[in-house]
């Protein structure tokens, strides 16, 4: 049988240029032209990190800014694809805010994406399934679609994904699905985090056992107390943290198969590409035949993690360069 | 990413200039550091629960820190119900400690903190950075009053 040409498209999270953009060696403009220099057509974003006036809980774009970015967008060739938000359930210190304030943000948010021409709004797990309700019809009438992130701790058949799923078959929408971020597929734990666990003084034996539990999928809750008891220091202690607290996850590619009918985007999360081309941790080759098999005609978005791991160390891992190689793996497959 | 810091960055945060006393009135009242927020993102400032700063081991009190970032001073205070300003991902903000005299000119070691209050995660996410800076010459205040009025 012949296998089905791949559909989907290749584009580039900004969010992967967030070291230079954070350190000024590329601006907004810079980032955007970088994006289009590498052959995609699409791009996303967070208001967060590259919008000016953002974080805001207000609309609060300029209109010298919207007049720039229109210009910008025609110079580079680019579509906007997805807009990144969260919206701010922990905004005040000593009280939760309201589902009405909540969606006045979320709308307000909503606004920014439809004046800068996206057409996907990044949403979070954190944020009140009944504002997500709430917000929808707002986001029907605008003709943008909300699309959760599943991203660790949360996996595909966790019951947040079927919640949003329940609601989006409650109310027959087709303005609200799922972005699944490909770091939950995570085999190992990222060799770029051990790496650097072990330049600040973790016990490498202590570090290989915690690897391989990982590996092995064992559950890792308890995974503080174990290296307490063995006598583990607090960087040892850190990677047990995160592994009790599940900043990394795994399941099988082909659990993606069942989800895709509600899959808009894909997140292509990677931590690192070798000079070969491959991404050590998360079996992309799996996925991709997954994605491919199923017809998959969104955008998988190169989304760079690796840097703050490597922050301030000469690994050879620049982020531009990191980029590169994972759309020439995304383009081998179209 | 750093122990304690799932945000990352904290190792640029301050910045290695406009480390100095500053004056006004011609007066001295006290010092000044740069610093970048150690955030992937930026943050309402309602969100930057604390500004820790400590020199040469010495902590300097809560009441005595002045935050400036864009036009507007803020006391740490004042911050916490602040929730139309925000600390911009390539903003440098300047962290004024009031502190009659200043700083003595030379060496200091130099501690600070960064709390900060992400929606998405459960805890206060703490960064921390510690360096040797060496003061340059005294500027002027970066704000006018004296309790960090609005300029």
């Amino acid at each position: 049988m012949q296998e089905s040409p791949a559909r989907f498209q290749r584009g580039i999270s900004l969010y992967s240029f967030q070291e230079h953009y954070h350190r000024g060696s590329l601006g907004l403009d810079d980032c955007l032209a970088m994006a289009s220099s590498m052959g995609v057509t699409g791009f996303e974003m967070l208001a967060d990190q590259m919008l000016p006036g953002y974080p805001s809980i207000t609309y609060n774009l300029g209109e010298d800014f919207v007049e720039r970015w229109r210009g910008m967008l025609a110079r580079h060739d680019l579509d906007p694809v997805a807009l990144d938000v969260y919206g701010e359930t922990r905004l005040y210190k000593h009280r939760a805010r309201t589902p009405a304030e909540l969606l006045d943000e979320m709308r307000a948010l909503l606004k920014t994406a439809q004046v800068l021409g996206f057409g996907i709004l990044r949403l979070t797990f954190h944020l009140p399934l009944t504002v997500v309700a709430d917000l929808l019809p707002y986001a029907e009438e605008a003709d943008i679609r909300l699309a959760c992130e599943v991203h660790a701790p949360h996996l595909l058949g966790g019951e947040w994904v079927q919640s949003y799923l329940n609601l989006a078959a409650r109310t027959g929408t087709r303005h609200l699905g799922l972005m699944p971020d490909l770091g939950t597929f995570c085999r190992h734990i990222p060799r770029v985090a051990l790496d650097e666990a072990l330049r600040d003084g973790a016990t490498p034996r202590l570090i290989q056992y915690m690897a391989e539990a990982y590996a092995a999928g064992e559950a890792t809750a308890d995974m503080v107390a174990r290296i307490t008891g063995m006598g583990g220091n607090d960087t040892d202690l850190w990677m047990a943290l995160r592994l009790a607290i599940r900043v990394w996850t795994y399941q099988p590619p082909a659990v993606l198969a069942d989800y895709l009918p509600h899959v808009f985007h894909i997140h292509g999360k990677f931590y690192e590409m070798t000079a070969d081309g491959v991404e050590p941790d998360i079996p992309y080759e799996e996925i991709l035949r997954v994605l491919i098999s199923g017809g998959y005609d969104g955008y998988i978005m190169s989304e760079y993690e690796g840097q703050r791991l490597t922050a301030g160390v000469d690994t050879g891992y620049d982020e531009i360069e990191q980029v590169r190689r994972h759309q020439a793996l995304l383009a081998r497959y179209l | 990413m750093a122990k304690d810091n799932v945000f990352g960055y904290d190792k640029w945060m301050i910045c290695p200039d406009g480390f100095c006393s500053v004056e006004r009135d011609g007066e001295v009242v006290g010092f000044q550091i740069r610093m970048r927020i150690a955030n992937y993102r930026g943050y309402i400032l309602s969100q930057i629960e604390d500004i820790r700063v400590e020199i040469d081991g010495e902590a300097i009190e809560r009441d005595a820190i002045r935050f400036s970032v864009g036009s507007r001073t803020y006391t740490l205070e004042q911050m916490e119900s602040v929730v139309d300003d925000r600390w911009e991902l390539r903003q440098v903000a300047t962290v004024t400690c009031l502190k009659p005299g200043g700083i003595a000119p030379g060496k200091h070691a130099v501690q600070v903190e960064q709390h900060i209050r992400a929606s998405y995660i459960p805890m206060v996410a703490v960064a921390r950075s510690k360096t040797a800076l060496v003061t340059g010459p005294t500027v002027p205040c970066a704000f006018h009053g004296s309790h960090g009025e609005r300029q």
